[in-house]
């Protein structure tokens, strides 16, 4: 009897789940377009995000007043701005004491996801606009809900506001106080004439705010911003800032946000991240709403917005989820429980070929492969080995040697490593500004594979003892650096070995918490590979490599810091500031010729990129700034 | 007894205090410049250059001496606070509270096979020494104890998965997610399986049934074969014993003198290795929780120990502090009913 029940107990088990797998050979979750990425995302706070996979979700939840038409790096699309302000259509203009005025009408008939509607009793209720009738939307309380200059305005003050550590407000700030502040203590410190923001007062951290809200501007219905000591990159570089994102300024009050008044901006100043009003929660004006975010299964639901100003999306949900394991990655692909999946280029082998599924390999990327000379490492670091040249070390400047550098940029087969590495589809670089942007030519010089080249300045490098005794050093990487980058300095360390076998360059992998401490403690690496992705402008481009403030100099010592001031500074200022396009090409041009003249960095490739999903999914698109953080509006499943 | 289990109970909160000071000396060994790498997780995530960095030191005080910090993350923990996990972007406490139920509903019904097959198993290849039925159980043993958790997982999603499309990963499917998350299906515990029932859902517990068993496969195989071996040779051990000879020479069935003579000593030392086994399963798959994107708490714990996400990584200590400490004053106050012979002290 025992053995019967037991039996039965199995066998309705097993029906019962075996009735819950689905033999399904059709598209799988026809109504949602699931993405797969490997890593979590952060927030859901527009002024507080500046990672990459935040920002995928925010692209999709809010707009921004312009942004990059599709697959360009230079034209741009009006989105919350009924029009790209130009000089042409005068939307941009120059005052007479040569401040940029950018003028954005902002676009009518734009409603946030979540609207307030006036009640019978007068109060405001916050109810979701798709599920509103004609009568109900009839009630909506102007400003509450439907996008006006204020909105915009409270959007871009607030993101400024919260400035958090390593967000990239900075570069926002920068536009609005011409280069002389980088986030709102500093610029409370520069207007209160004080050099410890301790010492800044009440009154200092008014005229902090003061100062940004005459900056950020309503005129009617335009917001309007003023630069002074404006480039010619100004509306680039605001319009492809990250966090100008709008949110609607009631509702956000209502949520606990920044009341939006001067004094209070302080109490919201540099949150932890799960501080902030908007962290878990979103009311934007893009194609998509916030449905739930489970952040036990990390997964994130967003559903279409019907009322989206454009129309609505192509899907009706958006489904995002993180799984570390490629594995499991891989097969959910395969199975089709997932539409996209993150995947490092090196493993597109392992998908290429299987049924169903599109691999877009080699699509370009803007940012930069390459290690950095650190001109100026710690004398103590255990990289440096003996610390002298004695064949068992290096000294603390071995980098600052331009034949060193030189005799590294041609000791490197940059071929072997674009075939091997990349399948052949990455470009070499020449320099600071990348293949596409205004500056860059092909008839530009750059280094090559040239081991003869290479052991002429090795032989001259250290008159001479270089090449007698050779080098022993460590160059680190980490472990959150993808395959491809890792491998840049095992070929080095190979092609430096066949020059002469007493160069030595020893690789160790470092996990994140040890590498950051390297880099950002005691400036301990030789030779280190950092990631940045500039704006699609040239000036980001040579100040990220070649300004003396730019982020780049400040990790490679004071002897580069000394160049950059003495050689680059003027020149990068001269051609922001040039107006006319040939010209500042030709200056841009001047900039990238000295990088390469100079050695400045062991400039490699230009990074690709790829897209990995099924082939039920269409509307695509591959921009080289946004990579994978696109816009899913256009996006279908057939 | 009641006395001895009122000690180890009062010696909990101690030994709980000595684990986290321990944990947090060993952290403190890191310069606040490697363990600012909680709040910067990723190389692109440093678009500030060194100002971000002495930024977040000074704003986390990760540059305060150990006693400082560590009395502000106690203080915290006294009024109730475990602080904020970076990892897993929500508060510790309910970090735990959200991973605790999917590690206790994996860990429960994994431990009903593994505990009922492995003892099982163990008696039957003790009391068949030599023969088929004890090498049988044997290989399936040193096969469990020898291949590695993560090839097991990945062998068994590959085939019950990539190519049968039977048990995928997670715990739910995309719908069954979704009406989990409707406001008419009542969460109580947070354990699926339970939680369907209760909710009276089959389908909704079919589907976290259906992505169960992969992991709990995985789980009860690696650990039933560790009962299996001790079972096994704690029967042979204990069969070896004269009074097992006296009973058999009474001319009761040999089932008689297994089951209520030989088992009830053999298993001591399987009460032990239970214990242990069943704590880790609560908290330290790591591995079977990766493979299958189930997010539980071993899961957490490894993250936030691979981020350097302290207060994670202290309230972690703490919850399985205690699951051990208690777990092992279950095992001994079960020694003792067992064995009339051990007195607690």
């Amino acid at each position: 009897m025992n053995r019967r029940l037991w039996l039965a107990t199995v066998a309705a088990t097993v029906l019962l789940v075996s009735g819950a797998v689905a033999a399904d050979a059709s598209i799988k979750n026809p109504d949602s377009l699931v993405i797969v990425r490997s890593a979590d995302f952060v927030t859901l706070d527009p002024a507080w995000e500046c990672d990459g996979q935040s920002h995928e979700i925010m692209c999709n939840l809010y707009d921004m007043l312009v942004w990059l038409d599709g697959v360009s790096l230079t034209e741009f699309a009006p989105y919350l701005s009924s029009e790209v302000p130009t000089m042409e259509n005068g939307l941009m203009t120059l005052g007479e004491d040569g401040t940029l005025y950018i003028r954005f009408p902002i676009r009518e008939g734009v409603f946030f996801h979540i609207v307030g509607v006036r009640q019978s009793d007068g109060s405001i209720v916050w109810k979701d606009y798709d599920s509103l009738d004609s009568a109900e939307r009839a009630l909506i309380v102007p400003g509450y809900g439907q996008l006006t200059p204020e909105d915009v305005k409270y959007s871009l003050l607030r993101a400024l506001i919260t400035d958090r550590a390593g967000s990239v407000t900075s570069d926002f700030m920068k536009l609005l106080t011409g280069g002389t502040a980088t986030g709102m203590k500093k610029l409370s410190m520069k207007l209160a004439g004080a050099d410890d923001f301790a010492k800044v007062d009440s009154e200092g951290l008014k005229a902090a705010f003061e100062f940004l809200d005459k900056a950020i501007a309503v005129d009617g219905d335009a917001v309007v911003l003023a630069f002074p000591n404006p480039s010619a990159a100004s509306l680039v570089l605001f319009a492809t800032y990250l966090n100008n994102f709008t949110v609607d300024r009631e509702w956000a009050i209502a949520q606990g946000g920044w009341p939006g008044t001067a004094d209070t901006w302080l109490a919201y100043h540099d949150p932890a991240v799960g501080n902030t009003a908007l962290y878990q929660t979103a009311n934007g004006t893009g194609p998509f709403k916030l449905v739930s975010w489970d952040r036990t299964e990390k997964t994130l639901t967003l559903a279409r917005f019907e009322g989206y100003w454009k129309g609505p999306a192509g899907v009706k949900f958006l489904v995002r989820k993180a799984v570390p394991e490629w594995t499991t990655r891989k097969l959910m692909l395969q199975n089709g429980d997932a539409d996209i999946i993150q995947a490092d280029q090196a493993l597109y082998p392992q998908l290429e070929g299987m049924e169903g599924v599109t691999v877009q390999g080699g699509l370009p990327s803007i940012g930069y492969q390459n290690p950095w000379f650190n001109w100026a490492v710690d004398k103590n670091s255990p990289a440096i080995g003996s610390g002298v040249l004695d064949g068992n070390g290096i000294p603390y400047d071995f980098f600052a040697s331009e034949d060193v550098r030189k005799g590294f940029c041609y000791a490197f087969d940059y071929s072997a490593y674009i075939d091997e590495v990349w399948g052949g589809k990455a470009t070499q670089v020449k320099g600071p500004i990348l293949k596409g942007s205004l500056g860059y030519s092909d008839d530009q010089p750059q280094y090559s594979h040239d081991p003869e080249k290479a052991e002429g300045h090795f032989r001259k490098a250290f008159d001479g003892k270089l090449w007698d005794v050779g080098f022993k050093f460590t160059a680190y990487t980490t472990d959150r650096y993808s395959e491809g980058f890792k491998m840049c300095l095992n070929v080095l360390q190979q092609n430096l070995l066949a020059i002469n076998p007493k160069f030595r360059m020893e690789i160790q992998e470092l996990a994140w918490a040890t590498f950051l401490g390297k880099i950002s403690g005691d400036f301990g690496m030789p030779l280190f590979t950092m990631w940045k992705s500039p704006q699609p402008d040239p000036d980001s481009m040579v100040s990220h490599f070649m300004s003396s403030t730019g982020p780049t100099p400040q990790y490679l010592g004071a002897a580069y810091v000394a160049l950059c001031k003495t050689e680059f500074d003027a020149l990068i200022a001269q051609a922001a500031h040039e107006f006319d396009t040939a010209k500042r090409a030709a200056l841009y041009d001047q900039l990238q010729r000295l990088a390469y003249e100079r050695a400045l960095q062991l400039f490699m490739i230009q990074p690709v990129d790829g897209l990995v999903h099924r082939d039920w999914v269409h509307g695509l698109y591959w921009n080289p700034l946004r990579g994978y953080m696109m816009i899913y509006w256009g996006v279908t499943k057939s | 007894m009641l006395h001895y289990v009122l000690r180890r109970v009062l010696l909990l909160p101690l030994i709980v205090w000595g684990l986290t000071v321990i944990l947090f000396g060993f952290s403190m060994l890191l310069t606040p410049h490697q363990r600012v790498a909680t709040y910067i997780r990723d190389p692109a995530e440093l678009q500030g250059g060194p100002e971000q960095v002495e930024r977040l030191i000074e704003k986390y005080g990760l540059d305060d001496p150990f006693h400082v910090q560590y009395w502000r993350w106690l203080k915290e923990v006294m009024s109730g606070n475990l602080g904020y996990s970076q990892s897993a972007a929500m508060p510790v406490s309910e970090a735990i509270r959200r991973f605790l139920p999917a590690s206790v509903e994996l860990a429960l019904l994994a431990a009903i096979p593994t505990v009922l097959v492995g003892i099982w198993l163990g008696t039957v290849a003790g009391s068949n020494q030599g023969r088929i039925l004890d090498h049988a159980s044997r290989l399936a043993a040193i096969a469990g104890l020898s291949l590695p958790s993560f090839v097991f997982a990945l062998l068994g999603l590959m085939v019950f998965y990539g190519v049968l499309p039977w048990f995928p990963p997670g715990r739910l499917g995309m719908w069954a997610a979704q009406a989990v998350n409707e406001g008419s299906f009542h969460r109580y515990t947070g354990m699926n399986v339970i939680d369907a029932l209760l909710n009276g859902n089959l389908k909704v517990l079919a589907d976290a049934l259906r992505h169960l068993v992969l992991p709990v496969l995985t789980l009860a195989y690696m650990h039933m074969a560790v009962l299996v071996r001790v079972t096994r040779s704690a029967m042979l051990e204990t069969l070896r014993q004269d009074y097992i000879t006296t009973a058999r020479s009474k001319g009761i069935t040999e089932r008689q003198v297994i089951i209520s003579h030989a088992l009830r000593n053999a298993l001591l030392p399987v009460v032990t290795v239970t214990g242990t086994l069943l704590s880790t399963m609560v908290g330290g798959v790591v591995i079977t929780e990766t493979v299958f994107n189930y997010n539980g708490l071993g899961r957490f714990a490894a993250t936030a120990a691979q981020q350097l996400d302290m207060p994670a990584v202290l309230g972690f200590a703490l919850l399985f502090g205690t699951l051990v400490t208690l777990t092992n004053l279950v095992v001994d106050v079960a020694y003792a009913y067992l064995d009339p012979r051990v007195k607690l002290a």
